[in-house]
């Protein structure tokens, strides 16, 4: 009952995160679109979305993605920074 | 056959955990790009703590409405997403716009060739902590009077300061030393821009300079062009002043944020950083100022200045001008007259 529980809070995370990255995902396009002035710095928001949202598609299909979600999120996140100083050092 | 269903039924939250990686790497990517940056440094910190804040409260929301019915949870679900886009666009753009409303920036060459004027000095001015940096000119022996100026956002003290010597403008001031002391973050001036940090250095630079022993302290003139016409007000209010020059000033930063999007009246006014109210410092000038605004000017709107205008309690000479834009105020020799005219009746150069 305990684990269920815990697995039911755990479980509502995922929706409210999606909802809030996605408002943030918004607010960063609207700062980089008032920030910059080259049209691919404009639209990186959206470029990164469509690019990673290809690359994770294929990554949830693995087994130990399904198995090990948190270590799926965190190697995300660890991925995510190496590409965004990527992007610094290119822009 | 019978594994079509459970085939869309493995889809759906495979697609929803593609997606949601994708929005935390796409966030994730563009903080780390956004955190090491001079410029978007605030706004990617604000929108970092936002998020993590908003996450929580839509997770509490959730957990807490987690036995309600199918449609209370949806409604919800939207209610959190409209409140989450809602604050982080206030924060956005709370921390975005004075980012479009300053240059800092630094000259060098302009700096290295004024150094070689005899009567050209480099001023520095250290008070708790903070450095202000900037040029003087010097056009009188002794204890002269003194043309204290605050610039545009774009301006730098050593390009403007340059640009007088080299035009020879600078003969409008004839008879008074002038000063340009850079805001912070521009030039060499530490710091960053912001309304609290220019209202702050307004007053060291006029505190400082007024003790210095070439200066005049009872005949200083304040002259403020945009940007710095809400500081030179601001001095204005909170010291004594023999004059106030504006080229086109505001009456308070809500017009100046709807020049560039006009959607910041009512509850939304609350969403401006950089109010600077010059039309309340207005209110506690003693001087009687001399204002010249375009109507062609496409920066500062010349409602915004009509406006302040009528606020001084001494009144105003108000000058309405026509075919200057906003760069053009100090390329007009009509306008350079009158200011001439003006500094020299309030400052009584004849004495």
């Amino acid at each position: 009952m305990e684990n269920k529980d815990k697995l039911s809070r755990a479980g509502l995370l995922a929706p409210a995160a999606a909802i809030v990255l996605g408002c943030a995902l918004v607010a960063l396009l609207v700062s980089t679109f008032m920030l910059c002035s080259v049209m691919i710095q404009q639209f990186l928001p959206l470029i990164l979305f469509a690019a990673f949202l290809l690359l994770a598609f294929f990554a949830v299909r693995m087994r130990w993605a399904k198995t090990h979600v948190w270590l799926f999120y965190t190697l995300c996140a660890v991925f995510a920074v190496a590409c965004g100083f990527v992007i610094r050092a290119v822009f | 056959m019978e594994s079509a269903p459970e085939q869309t039924g493995q889809l759906r939250p495979r697609f929803l955990h593609a997606v949601l990686a994708a929005l935390l790497m796409s966030v994730v990517a563009l903080l780390t790009w956004f955190l090491p940056s001079q410029r978007a440094q605030s706004i990617g910190l604000a929108i970092l703590i936002a998020t993590v804040a908003l996450t929580l409260f839509c997770w509490l929301v959730f957990f807490l409405t987690r036995h309600a019915k199918s449609g209370v949870k949806t409604c919800l679900r939207i209610l959190a997403a409209l409140i989450s886009l809602a604050m982080l666009l206030s924060v956005t753009v709370y921390t975005l716009a004075p980012t479009q409303l300053f240059y800092p920036r630094n000259d060098e060459e302009s700096a290295a060739t004024l150094a070689a004027y005899p009567n050209v000095e480099q001023l520095t001015i250290e008070t708790g902590g903070r450095v202000v940096s900037g040029w003087m000119i010097h056009q009188a022996e002794g204890k002269a009077p003194l043309v204290l100026y605050f610039g545009g956002n774009g301006e730098i003290a050593a390009n403007r300061i340059l640009y007088l010597v080299e035009s020879g403008d600078i003969s409008a001031f004839a008879g008074c030393n002038f000063a340009f002391l850079d805001y912070p973050g521009y030039g060499l001036s530490s710091g960053s821009p912001g309304e609290a940090s220019l209202k702050q250095m307004g007053l060291d630079v006029f505190d400082a300079l007024s003790t210095r022993k070439d200066v005049d302290a009872d005949r200083i003139v304040l002259f403020g062009f945009s940007m710095g016409t809400g500081v030179a007000n601001y001095v204005a209010a909170n010291r004594t002043a023999a004059g106030l020059v504006l080229f086109a000033p505001y009456a308070d930063g809500y017009d100046l944020y709807n020049t560039m999007v006009p959607v910041f009246v009512g509850p939304l006014r609350a969403l401006v950083a950089f109010k600077m109210e010059s039309i309340r410092f207005a209110e506690s000038v003693q001087v009687k100022p001399l204002i010249f605004s375009s109507i062609d000017d496409k920066m500062v709107p010349f409602a915004s200045s009509e406006r302040l205008a009528n606020a001084y309690p001494a009144g105003c000479e108000f000058t309405r001008l026509q075919g200057l834009g906003h760069n053009d105020y100090w390329k007009s020799y009509g306008v350079l007259l009158h200011v001439s005219q003006y500094i020299a009746e309030v400052i009584d150069l004849g004495k």
